[in-house]
């Protein structure tokens, strides 16, 4: 059993080599910040990160199928408008408020699925157009006036805590678990990586390559709409500028998580790690009081990195692997000469 | 250009290649005259393929030389062929869509002003002298490409050829998506080059065209060359013996008793090749699906599936219409298929032997979605082993299977999804000659065990050493029906060649 799964021993490599990025900048920060390494400041991280990260976990479906989700971002503002409305202007419950939210997102992706999966047009162009879409209803809505004073209760979402946890990083713990599940132990989750590797030889063998396409797109929009809650809640209103660029985060911790953007590849855990480490890296650079524009290029420079080392590797395992083939070759594989 | 007078364009000494497994070609010498139309031709696997890419510069020769116009050409890459003055038609188009006539044609050398400017004056100008010498008088250099019908993108590329004055054209099937007429001025065009000088070797499937249009035909085999006869002295039928040679008896197959009919096709037309194709398979039946490249086997599958749509005729499993219905439902009630491009339609190359065996399949192994792994390693493992697959274990990535194991594993997955009417599309396609037989050997299985085979091959030792009863496709149409007991290579090669007399056989089965 040494050498024989080198999907998994690549991305346990791979994870070994985010995790290893981390732990480096942990240390870094530990000690030239004395504030940096302190439970306070650590589950401070997690909350930070909770927006960021449940936006990638659904964006990790869509990039396994090979596509992309640029609507997120959008989402965030209009849902969490909505959400806000809906208590603040309708007196609904927050769970009623909440739901709503997240049925928004949902539907959101239920539209972008369909246009990419049935009528074949580009993610790129499709979700953009979304982005673009539901930031000027998200203007329209509000007339550009943040909706605020929205009650203790709803705040307790983002700004609370379950024990010493808060609880932004409680629901993103179940979310990421439930992600994990659904992607590594159901059928469900295999069609997912099979439509990304190979879409032709998938429909091929069966599968309806499109259901599942579009069930990407709905589970992007689900987890967008969670988020967005949250991120309503941790600034205790709906504004319609919020979350511009929050789909290009999601996508960076992703990508710095190892998966591909051609599709096929990718998991929860490397993405939750993604996401840690542009949380560590901006909460260690404000504590250094770094400036935000040089944190901004800072990141950009980390994101590249990830993607040149992921470049680099699989170029070396494509290169492992053609030997092996020549290898084969050699015991007598005939190239047919027709 | 030379400075030896010569009136030979080009001479082939002692060529060989080698593959791991298979000489694809062992010594072949022949020469080729100025103005001269040289036929090439040979069954699959004959050594063509491997000559032309030789000479277009993709293979480099471990030994023999070329020498072009008196001149010994060293060709290791493509950019070497150009500049040796060789130019290859391949089969399929190459032109750029997007771009006009005149920027296809002259692309090799765009007309420039100050070093960089493109000059749209110039170049028009240019194009439309060459347009005039491959008989395109009424097309406009400034036309789409996109726009044009598939014949003329095609003497597009011959114009783009022209501009480069080669002394050596090569022309791979290039009537392989001509009707007779657009034909017909191709075979004008080539008589012009042959007034110019220019050495024309001509691969065509279709041995009347290489008859009629060639003055020399060489003919290779196995890899070897047979001879090389005036075209004007020879029959077809010598021809067809030449390529064939005198082969040494197959094992063949024993058939089973049969069943009742699973699959049937009646009148079925689309829009791509095929009109009205009619055939039956039985239970426990290989049926052969039989015919040159570009015959319309491919699309016969196709069609079966429903990749294709059918716009005219039913096709039936077990019994029912399943002509719109689509490719899921059709493998939910038991047909299997088998692509030719395994490593592109059959298999999802990241994942492993279990995950892609178990691939479209894996309900049979969930609980309300959720997959039992450990039950689907065990069944899956009872198909890895009933097939004979040579991996080290059920997590190896199947991109570093030899290609019999990857098919192998694409037969896995229809047996363990119950399949029972297996599409095998060219099955051994690029695989050794000793999983080859292997795959005979589960083909005969499968049969026995119930199931029924449709193989689509281009290969006449697979389809004679294999099957029960062998369709012959000749342009998109039954050309022949046959019974093993009544087939031999050379009629199977003359109907697939369309020079079968009308056959009566293929009403009996309609």
């Amino acid at each position: 059993m040494k050498k024989n799964n080198s999907l998994k021993s690549l991305t346990g490599y791979r994870e070994l080599g985010v995790i290893a990025a981390l732990a480096i900048l942990v240390v870094v920060f530990s000690f030239s910040s004395e504030i940096f390494f302190t439970g306070n400041n650590l589950l401070n991280i997690t909350r930070q990160i909770s927006v960021n990260a449940l936006i990638a976990i659904g964006m990790t479906f869509v990039i396994i199928t090979g596509g992309i989700d640029l609507s997120v971002g959008s989402v965030i503002s209009f849902v969490g408008i909505i959400t806000a409305s809906m208590m603040k202007d309708y007196n609904i419950s927050v769970l009623g408020a909440v739901v709503i939210g997240i049925l928004i997102g949902a539907v959101t992706g239920l539209i972008n699925g369909v246009f990419v999966s049935f009528l074949n047009m580009p993610a790129f162009i499709t979700t953009m157009g979304t982005m673009t879409i539901l930031r000027g209803l998200g203007f329209i809505y509000t007339q550009g006036y943040p909706i605020y004073d929205l009650g203790k209760e709803f705040k307790l979402i983002g700004q609370g805590y379950i024990w010493i946890f808060p609880t932004p990083a409680i629901i993103l713990l179940i979310v990421a678990v439930v992600a994990y599940f659904l992607l590594r132990k159901t059928v469900f989750g295999r069609h997912i990586y099979a439509i990304g590797g190979n879409p032709e030889a998938s429909k091929f063998a069966g599968i309806k390559v499109r259901m599942v396409n579009v069930s990407v797109y709905v589970i992007s929009g689900i987890t967008a709409g969670i988020a967005a809650v949250v991120q309503a809640s941790r600034i205790g209103s709906g504004l319609p500028t919020i979350g511009s660029g929050f789909e290009l985060d999601a996508i960076a911790a992703v990508v710095i998580g190892g998966a591909a953007m051609t599709g096929g590849s990718g998991t929860i855990l490397g993405t939750i790690l993604g996401s840690i480490i542009l949380g560590v890296l901006s909460n260690g650079l404000s504590l250094l009081d770094v400036d935000s524009y040089v944190m901004q290029v800072i990141s950009g420079l980390v994101v590249i990195l990830a993607v040149l080392i992921d470049q680099i590797r699989s170029r070396m395992s494509s290169r492992v692997e053609i030997k092996k083939t020549k290898a084969q070759l050699a015991v007598g594989e005939k190239e047919t000469g027709r | 250009m030379s400075q030896f007078q010569t009136d030979i364009a080009l001479e082939i000494n002692g060529i060989c290649k080698t593959f791991p497994g298979v000489i694809a070609l062992d010594h072949v010498s022949f020469k080729v005259k100025k103005g001269e139309v040289h036929g090439l031709v040979g069954e699959n696997g004959a050594g063509k393929s491997t000559l032309i890419k030789i000479l277009s510069g993709v293979y480099s020769a471990e030994s023999g030389e070329l020498v072009i116009n008196g001149k010994k050409a060293h060709i290791s890459s493509p950019i070497d062929s150009l500049h040796s003055g060789i130019q290859v038609m391949h089969q399929e188009i190459s032109v750029m869509p997007n771009m006009t006539v005149a920027e296809n044609i002259l692309i090799y050398d765009l007309p420039r002003k100050f070093g960089f400017y493109m000059d749209d004056k110039i170049m028009n100008a240019r194009a439309r002298e060459l347009l005039d010498s491959v008989g395109l008088y009424h097309i406009s250099p400034t036309q789409k490409v996109g726009s044009l019908s598939l014949a003329n993108q095609q003497m597009i590329h011959l114009a783009r050829i022209v501009s480069t004055n080669p002394s050596v054209i090569l022309l791979d099937e290039p009537t392989a998506s001509l009707t007779s007429n657009e034909a017909k001025e191709l075979f004008a065009v080539i008589q012009r080059f042959k007034q110019n000088g220019v050495a024309v070797i001509y691969i065509s499937h279709y041995l009347d065209e290489v008859i009629s249009i060639s003055d020399q035909i060489t003919v290779l085999r196995d890899g070897r060359h047979i001879t090389t006869v005036n075209s004007k002295s020879v029959s077809s039928d010598d021809i067809v013996t030449a390529m064939i040679g005198h082969q040494i008896k197959k094992e063949f197959r024993k058939p089973e008793v049969y069943g009742n009919e699973v699959l049937r096709l009646t009148n079925v037309t689309t829009a791509t090749l095929i009109r009205n194709i009619n055939l039956c398979l039985r239970q426990r039946e290989v049926l052969g699906l039989y015919g040159l490249g570009g015959a319309g086997k491919t699309e016969t599958m196709r069609a079966i599936t429903g990749l294709d749509s059918v716009l005219q005729g039913t096709v039936s499993l077990f019994n029912t219409d399943v002509t719109h219905s689509s490719i899921a439902k059709k493998l939910r009630q038991g047909l299997a298929f088998i692509p030719e491009d395994r490593r592109r339609q059959g298999l999802v190359l990241q994942m492993n032997v279990q995950e892609n065996a178990s691939l479209g399949g894996e309900r049979k192994y969930a609980f309300g979605g959720i997959l039992r792994k450990k039950f689907e390693a065990n069944d899956i493992k009872t198909y890895v082993k009933k097939m004979r697959i040579k991996s080290p274990s059920m997590q190896t990535q199947v991109s570093v299977l030899s290609g019999g194991n990857q098919q192998k594993v694409i037969m896995a997955r229809c047996l363990a999804h119950q399949a029972k009417v297996f599409l095998l599309d060219e099955p051994t396609v690029g695989i050794d000659v000793g999983a080859r037989g292997e795959i005979y050997q589960l083909i005969s299985e499968i049969v026995q065990e119930g199931s029924s085979v449709l193989l689509a091959s281009s290969d006449i030792n697979e389809i004679m050493q294999t099957c029960d009863r062998v369709v012959v496709l000749s342009h998109g149409r039954v050309a022949a029906v046959l019974d093993r007991k009544d087939c031999t290579e050379e009629k199977l090669l003359m109907y697939a060649m369309g020079m079968g007399e009308e056959n009566n056989e293929k009403e009996q089965f309609a």
